[in-house]
């Protein structure tokens, strides 16, 4: 039936958006809060998935011992990467910043190709039992969970940013950076924090991804311009706009797919960034895309 | 030569130009004082196409520039420095000036491309003038040093010069004295005075020094809250009542009972 | 010796070379590396020189090898008739592309410079009864050089190409001269160092990174019409992102904002990039981390450590200034 159908393209579609949306959650507060343009979200959104599917496959690892496993490790890359690289460009032109991402995205790609082979790799969650039906629609267990862990951890990560001592220092030092530091607020640990959180979203999203269906490297650059895609098309900085961009990302490209064409179903990432950064006349083209002075 | 009409700028909430009308004489120094936040950068902004006037109008020698984007300003030979140190400091000196001089070195399409020697004389005619502007501010010794390695009073020079290499006919400085010592103030005194009496050099210039002020201004304008409260020759506006209590509060405040 | 020199004595020395190595592999190599050194000279035009990261370069190459492709085989055209079309096609898109796109703040130049280019990836991959889609033009013709009906070069040999690519280098690099040496280049260069005051002394930012990309473009787009001669196979993912992103680490390598820095990044990475081929995976994550450790600790390129070694005794930065000078290519 075509509501039916209707109705599974768009609960396809969310467990889609989900994972957009973490990303771009992470991306948002990367590319949002820091403004550094990072090509590697989307490598370290497969780092994530590739993590976690050798810790529950190879090491036998269960799903809920492997998801915070895996993501303390993302935080140390996160931290690694900011310590490492990011940190001695902090003032720098977005040109080198770009190009250090750009950088470092071939290489986690690559070496994940080198060590984990080219073939897409799954989650094991050990939710397999039979699917829940609602009327027409279908929805797998591991679904479901996709779905609640991303609904906890958005949840959680507001929660962390609007009320904790950590937020608030994190949106003194992105919005009043002097103020911030004549505050004695330790900013280079708050951009670390910050970085670091992000990574670790974009982790988180690349686990339920592979729980979900399977994560590959070579899906690595075409997630990350999707965030971006998600982060502009939600708001640049607005965190319940990359939320919701997410979501309506992943609603557009299922209901595209079933119903238009699947050949350009990638390329409507793209289409729309075109688009917004175009003729979104308020909030983009007019305040912080065009130029000033 | 410039002639301000009616211009007023708002943001948000803030009124930061109200409704200032001003002229500038050919030949004339004119200095704009205020307290801090008084609207005199938003001015220079709005005068050279950094920022757009809500309303108003801005004529340059009887053509109107309001709206224009900054280089076109440029173009029409009003060019401005910045309150904030602004050089291309990654490259020597006289490299600074060669960008400083474009509009005067481009020559007709083809010798600009194929580098024929229409271009190239423009070129080694311009950069006789950046030489000879250069020694003018004392600065020739400095020639292959890279920007960001002045001293900080060489750097508020350098920056005049880049003015200068645009010919302007009216030349708007930014707190050009910030951060000078006074025998450094003194000399930035005696060049002004000297570009105007030797060039001919039309001068209006946004000073917290009022030694600087005083010395070598025709006249000077005084804004306060974005309004121009007074108006006058240097011995006027030190004695006018508005400014004094502009500059030093109410008198209520300064006399508490 | 000037970099100007440098550049022309590199030249010449390419020009006799075959006389003393002739084998068929370092043919291959060099021809490759003149490809790669057209392609990361086009592309420094925008990166270098205005200062704009455009990560949509491919689309201008591979715009030019489709329409060379499509030409010769669908139209019947000479190698030496598409060649220019094939720049003017890939200037106009990038005539089209940049005055939408140029006025955008950076970090949206970025992304939307990208987004620009794989859209027109996915238009080739979908679109294929106009060209092909993913099947591509297989055999595309050798360019045939004949005057008067003698047939001086037909192409069927290595040294051919080796000639042709070194004109086209040549060719390439006099115009990346001639626009770096012209006002267009000054204007280029002021926007890229301080905006603000370039805008404040008369420069317009918008037309004068209009003008670069647009060359840079058309570049590019002769560059795609040789590539697509010589390795005689033309599909969707010359628009891919692999050709950019490998121009813009011979760009970054070799030295932003220089001539000579694109010719040593084309022939550093682009040799090296051939011979690793074999382990594709290992060399692009090698490539991967250089890329980062250039930006990082040789940020002005190798250009920059010839001039340190030429200079021991002057400071670096100064060094590179008084030989590398952005303004004296």
């Amino acid at each position: 039936m075509l509501l039916g159908d209707i109705l599974q393209f768009a609960l396809n579609g969310v467990v889609t958006g989900c994972f957009y949306a973490l990303m771009a959650l992470g991306l948002s507060l990367v590319f949002g809060l820091m403004n550094i343009v990072n090509f590697a979200h989307g490598a370290l959104f497969v780092l994530g998935g590739m993590l976690a599917s050798e810790a529950t496959n190879r090491l036998g690892l269960p799903f809920w011992a492997a998801v915070p496993a895996v993501l303390l490790v993302m935080w140390a890359v996160g931290v690694a990467i900011e310590g490492g690289l990011l940190a001695r460009m902090r003032d720098a032109h977005i040109l080198p910043v770009t190009l250090v991402t750009i950088g470092l995205s071939t290489f986690l790609v690559n070496t994940m190709l080198m060590l984990f082979g080219t073939e897409p790799k799954n989650v094991e969650t050990g939710f397999s039992g039979p699917p829940f039906f609602l009327g027409d629609v279908i929805i797998s267990q591991s679904r479901v969970l996709a779905i609640g862990v991303s609904a906890v951890a958005i949840l959680a990560t507001w929660v962390l940013i609007a009320h904790t001592r950590a937020g608030r220092a994190m949106r003194a030092v992105f919005q009043q950076p002097e103020a911030a530091a004549l505050a004695g607020i330790p900013i280079a640990r708050v951009h670390r924090f910050t970085f670091a959180l992000g990574t670790t979203l974009a982790g988180l999203a690349g686990i339920l991804l592979g729980a979900v269906f399977v994560v590959h490297p070579n899906t690595a650059e075409p997630a990350a311009v999707k965030a971006f895609v998600v982060i502009i098309l939600g708001g640049i900085g607005s965190l319940p706009g990359a939320v919701l961009g997410g979501l309506l990302l992943g609603l557009a490209e299922s209901l595209w797919g079933g119903f238009v064409s699947t050949g350009y179903m990638d390329a409507v990432g793209f289409v729309l960034v075109i688009a917004i950064l175009l003729f979104r006349p308020s909030g983009l083209l007019g305040a912080p895309a065009a130029r000033e002075g | 030569m410039l002639e301000i009409s009616g211009i007023s700028k708002r943001y948000g909430g803030l009124q930061a130009v109200k409704d200032v009308n001003l002229t500038v004489a050919k030949g004339e120094i004119v200095s704009l004082i205020g307290p801090n936040g008084a609207g005199k950068t938003t001015l220079f902004n709005l005068v050279t196409g950094f920022a757009r006037p809500d309303t108003g109008h801005v004529r340059l020698e009887g053509d109107e520039v309001t709206g224009l984007p900054p280089e076109a300003i440029a173009r029409h030979g009003m060019v401005r420095s910045f309150q904030i140190t602004n050089v291309f400091a990654n490259l020597p000196v006289i490299e600074n000036l060669r960008l400083a001089s474009y509009l005067h070195l481009r020559a007709d399409l083809t010798s600009d491309v194929l580098g024929l020697s229409p271009a190239r004389e423009k070129a080694a005619r311009t950069m006789e003038e950046a030489r000879r502007i250069l020694a003018l501010l004392d600065l020739a010794k400095f020639s292959a040093t890279p920007a960001k390695r002045l001293a900080y009073g060489q750097l508020r020079l350098l920056e005049i010069a880049i003015a200068l290499c645009v010919r302007p006919r009216l030349l708007l400085l930014d707190e050009p004295a910030a951060g000078l010592n006074s025998r450094e103030g003194e000399h930035l005194t005696a060049l002004l005075r000297r570009l105007r009496d030797e060039t001919g050099l039309t001068i209006l210039l946004v000073e917290h020094d009022m030694d600087l002020v005083m010395a070598v201004s025709d006249r000077v304008v005084v804004l306060n809250f974005g309004e121009k409260i007074a108006e006058g020759t240097p011995a006027q506006v030190k004695e006018d009542p508005r400014v004094v209590e502009a500059y030093l509060g109410t008198p209520f405040e300064e006399e508490p009972a | 010796m000037t970099e100007n020199r440098t550049v022309v004595l590199l030249l010449l020395l390419a020009a006799i070379l075959p006389a003393f190595a002739g084998g068929q592999y370092v043919m291959h190599l060099l021809i490759m590396t003149f490809f790669y050194a057209m392609l990361s000279t086009s592309l420094n035009l925008i990166v270098g020189y205005v200062g704009e990261l455009s990560l949509g370069h491919a689309a201008f190459f591979g715009l030019g090898a489709y329409a060379s492709a499509v030409l010769s085989l669908e139209a019947g055209l000479p190698f030496f008739a598409c060649l220019p079309v094939a720049g003017v096609v890939a200037g106009l898109a990038a005539l089209l592309i940049g005055s939408i796109t140029l006025r955008l703040e950076g970090h949206f130049f970025v992304l939307i410079s990208l987004a620009f280019a794989e859209v027109l990836r996915y238009v080739v991959i979908n679109s294929i009864d106009l060209l092909r889609g993913p099947l591509g033009y297989p055999n595309v013709p050798a360019p045939r050089l004949s005057l008067g009906g003698t047939v001086l070069a037909d192409f069927s040999s290595k040294i051919h190409f080796y000639y042709l690519g070194l004109a086209l280098l040549a060719l390439t690099l006099l115009a990346a001269w001639r626009f770096a040496r012209s006002s267009y280049g000054l204007g280029a260069i002021a926007v890229r160092e301080n905006r603000r005051l370039a805008r404040a002394v008369g420069i317009d930012p918008f037309r004068h990174a209009l003008v670069a990309f647009v060359v840079g473009g058309a570049l590019a787009g002769l560059a795609g019409s040789f590539y697509a001669h010589y390795l005689t196979f033309v599909g969707p993912e010359v628009l891919g992102f692999g050709f950019t992103l490998s121009a813009l680490m011979m760009v970054v390598i070799g030295g932003r904002g220089t001539l000579l820095g694109p010719l040593l990044g084309a022939a550093v990475v682009g040799i090296t990039l051939e011979l690793l081929r074999s382990v594709n995976e290992a060399r692009l994550s090698i490539f991967g981390i250089l890329l980062v450790l250039a930006v990082i600790f040789l940020p002005d390129g190798l250009v920059s450590l010839a001039a340190r070694w030429r200079r021991p005794t002057l400071e670096a930065d100064q060094a590179t200034a008084a030989l590398d000078s952005p303004l004296r290519p």
